[in-house]
């Protein structure tokens, strides 16, 4: 029987995630392995009233989440748009896509009368 | 044929949670046994197997499409109606303003039961003949465009394995880029053929829209491209972009996917197949030449009517009976197809639709 030695050894690190795994916009294609009623079902239970679900007629994307908190700072028929001609071309029918935005809102001119 | 459900009903099924994966269901319905959905006892729906094919997700809720509840009141002649024009398989019946399911019916065994009924109401015995009929025409169909597009991919499959040790990375990236395409066609066309089955009630349906014969041709060329790279064969487009017809779009699909898939089977290395169309007076005549073999006079003749299975020039077979599809959606448009072919020369498929 030959001697041999053993030895494990670990590696870790750790961070803090948060759930669900986008804050903003998720794009689920029509053919993804997670459909929308399951993805619906589990953010109604990590993040309760958070995603508006909004259907597209899109040849490969079927539904798109989009934080309401988003949605108060941007109509939705307005971000739909950007997402269907900027995010809808590269988005293939099996894929989940999640799309981080930074909005900025900015007010000029505001005159305050004493 | 007027009798009740009651008499019909399926008890035994198995039961899936809505919030199960499907990989159970699946095995089940492979074995030809319904599957009910249910939601913490509740009754949610009849899972089946075209549900499996349309939505291809991990969740039994994702999968599960709505199907109409049927009552025991109803009779058989109506369910069947209903199930034909939607092809359901199985339905739920359930208890009048409940949804307490008492059973299932299925279209087939509904079907059989009509059959071998003893009223001997031929009408009726007729036209259930015809909904088989219609059903297994859709499955010749389906089963001969997709197995076009298999015969690529396999076709290429077998090529890798042959040459993957000589092949230069970026050529294998390259051959794999393509079967993903391929795939995606074939997928493709298996969904656009169960959809038209199921929009289509009694009779094949026909719906004319305005269609760019430019993208037909570009879908063409690139379902087709493994197969045409494969055997060195350049595919090229005479087709304006202003050229459009006014006809159905799976029609027109199924014809130039089998006029594609014969050009290629009959031409060898390093010929072409060419694609061009011309305005005449009402109707657009679309032309698909290839430079390959030709048909020998004797079978010019019986080529739209019978079932001519011939093997391509790399033993590419078929199921014999594309070209009678072809003349069939062109008639159903008022047109007319025709074939010019001299052995050794190559042949011409001309067909007319109608113009925009």
């Amino acid at each position: 029987m030959p001697d041999f030695t053993q030895h494990i050894s670990l590696d870790l690190s750790f961070e803090e995630i948060k759930l669900p795994p986008f804050q903003d916009v998720l794009i689920v294609g029509k053919h993804s392995p997670q459909g929308k009623i399951g993805l619906r079902k589990s953010f109604e239970l990590m993040a309760p009233n958070d995603f508006k679900l909004i259907d597209c007629a899109d040849d490969n994307v079927e539904t798109v989440f989009i934080s309401y908190h988003i949605l108060k700072k941007i109509p939705e028929a307005t971000l739909l748009n950007v997402l269907r001609e900027r995010v809808f071309p590269f988005v293939s029918s099996n894929e989940l896509v999640k799309v981080d935005l930074r909005l900025r809102i900015k007010i000029n001119g505001i005159e305050i009368s004493k | 044929m007027s009798t009740l459900l009651q008499h019909h009903l399926i008890q035994s099924y198995s039961e899936v949670g809505l919030y199960d994966g499907v990989f159970r269901a699946r095995g089940w319905l492979s074995e030809g046994r319904p599957v009910v959905v249910k939601d913490e006892g509740r009754f949610c729906g009849v899972l089946t197997g075209q549900d499996l094919l349309h939505r291809s997700h991990v969740l039994v809720a994702d999968c599960l499409v709505e199907k109409p509840i049927l009552h025991l009141s109803q009779t058989i002649e109506e369910v069947l109606e209903m199930m034909a024009i939607n092809r359901w398989e199985y339905l739920p019946v359930c208890k009048t303003n409940e949804m307490e399911l008492v059973g299932l019916v299925s279209n087939t065994w509904l079907i059989q039961c009509g059959l071998t009924q003893t009223d001997h109401d031929e009408n009726k015995v007729a036209d259930l003949q015809k909904l088989l009929a219609l059903k297994d025409r859709f499955l010749s169909i389906l089963s001969h465009d997709v197995k076009n597009l298999f015969h690529q991919l396999g076709g290429t499959l077998e090529m890798l394995d042959r040459k993957l040790l000589s092949l230069r990375p970026e050529e294998i990236k390259n051959i794999l880029a393509l079967s993903r395409e391929s795939t995606h066609a074939i997928h493709l066309a298996f969904e656009n053929m169960v959809n038209w089955a199921n929009a289509s009630h009694r009779e094949i349906l026909f719906r004319p829209i305005a269609i760019s014969l430019q993208n037909q041709f570009e879908k063409m060329a690139r379902a087709f491209k493994l197969a045409a790279d494969g055997k060195g064969i350049n595919m090229v487009n005479r087709l304006t972009e202003d050229m459009s017809v006014h006809a159905d779009l799976h029609m027109v699909t199924s014809i130039l996917l089998n006029l594609t898939f014969n050009a290629i089977k009959f031409t060898g290395s390093g010929g072409t197949i060419t694609f061009q169309a011309h305005r005449h007076s009402h109707a657009v005549q679309i032309t698909v030449s290839d430079t390959g073999r030709g048909i020998p006079a004797q079978e010019l003749a019986k080529i739209f009517h019978q079932k001519i299975n011939t093997v391509g020039t790399n033993k590419e077979r078929g199921t014999g009976m594309g070209l009678m599809l072809c003349r069939e959606f062109v008639e159903k448009h008022g047109g007319r197809i025709w074939i010019e072919s001299e052995a050794g020369k190559g042949t011409q498929v001309h067909f007319t639709l109608p113009d925009l």
